[in-house]
């Protein structure tokens, strides 16, 4: 039953924003939650499925905000972290935007998602070392292979419940 | 699966496939960089023999020769703890709360790092001759 009307289109975008936002908001919270892998940084990333929703739903402006809203809740923890968290968030969602624009067909949300780990825990690995100290390249490789991981289990999520989700958005 | 295209009617295509062939290609490839650098860093790995430690007041050196244990307070009040024994450094123990640096257990070879974000606190161990003389940068 169809009965209240259809949201007008900026109005339905301000609203799956704002949703999504809370979203991402929540998923990064509950990981930290998780134990802790020993690697500084090292998270599954599972606001990246919610990034790469607003890639393909939405806009790269509505996803770079996402990020940032992000960020802005990592300031809570420190001001390190939240330089970590924009310089990872921001290059991630960069990265996967032109993935998706140059390889749409050739990879699913698996590939574009292990793209956006390693973006995100480069650029967090290089926040890390302009703040503290260089040294931390060192865990550069671990890293690449935590993104790998992480990316593919992000992606996997999103190839599963996106036919879900594109019913939903739309409505 | 190209040839009968036309004959027998198109199974239905998932829009979301859950895995391409270029996902696979994404992950090999990136494993294998991964693995590469991990192999070489392991092969070219050099015994240390003194530890930096970056904490925000400045850097200080600690031979590794000598056992001993540096209490740092470090950004927030956090306090650090790092141990050297055996030739080896590591964090044991911190006021942070996610305590990754506690988990990064002994570091010994030059080059090896662990840091505690919350404190700003980072430990790296140096090779190379060791002037037996404790430094202080700030």
């Amino acid at each position: 039953m169809k009965s209240s009307p259809p949201l007008s289109g900026t109005a339905r975008r301000a609203a799956l924003l704002g949703l999504l936002a809370a979203l991402a908001v929540a998923l990064s919270f509950l990981e930290g939650l998780l134990p802790v892998i020993p690697i500084p940084g090292a998270k599954l990333g599972l606001s990246n499925i919610v990034i790469m929703y607003a890639l393909t739903s939405l806009n790269l402006p509505c996803a770079l905000a996402l990020a940032a809203v992000k960020a802005a809740f990592a300031l809570l923890r420190g001001g390190t972290a939240f330089f970590m968290s924009l310089a990872g968030g921001l290059l991630s969602t960069l990265v996967m935007a032109g993935a998706l624009r140059l390889f749409r067909n050739r990879v699913s949300f698996i590939g574009v998602g292990i793209l956006g780990a390693v973006a995100h825990n480069g650029g967090q690995l290089a926040a890390a070392m302009l703040l503290l100290s260089p040294a931390l390249i060192g865990y550069g490789p671990w890293l690449l292979l935590l993104a790998v991981a992480a990316g593919t289990v992000t992606g996997l999520t999103l190839n599963i419940v996106m036919p879900a989700l594109g019913r939903l958005s739309r409505g | 699966m190209m040839t009968g295209e036309k004959d027998k009617p198109e199974k239905k295509k998932r829009a979301y496939p859950l895995l391409r062939r270029g996902d696979v290609l994404v992950i090999l490839l990136l494993a294998v960089l991964a693995g590469a650098i991990l192999l070489v860093t392991h092969l070219t790995a050099q015994p240390g023999t003194r530890a930096e430690i970056t904490t925000p007041e400045g850097v200080l050196t600690l031979s590794l020769e000598e056992d001993q244990i540096r209490e740092i307070t470090g950004r927030d009040g956090i306090r650090v703890v790092i141990r050297i024994e055996d030739g080896r450094a590591c964090f044991e123990e911190s006021g942070c709360p996610d305590q990754i640096c506690v988990h990064s257990g002994w570091l010994s070879s030059a080059g090896q790092s662990a840091a505690c974000v919350p404190a700003g606190v980072a430990l790296r161990i140096i090779g190379g001759e060791d002037d037996g003389l404790d430094a202080v940068t700030a």
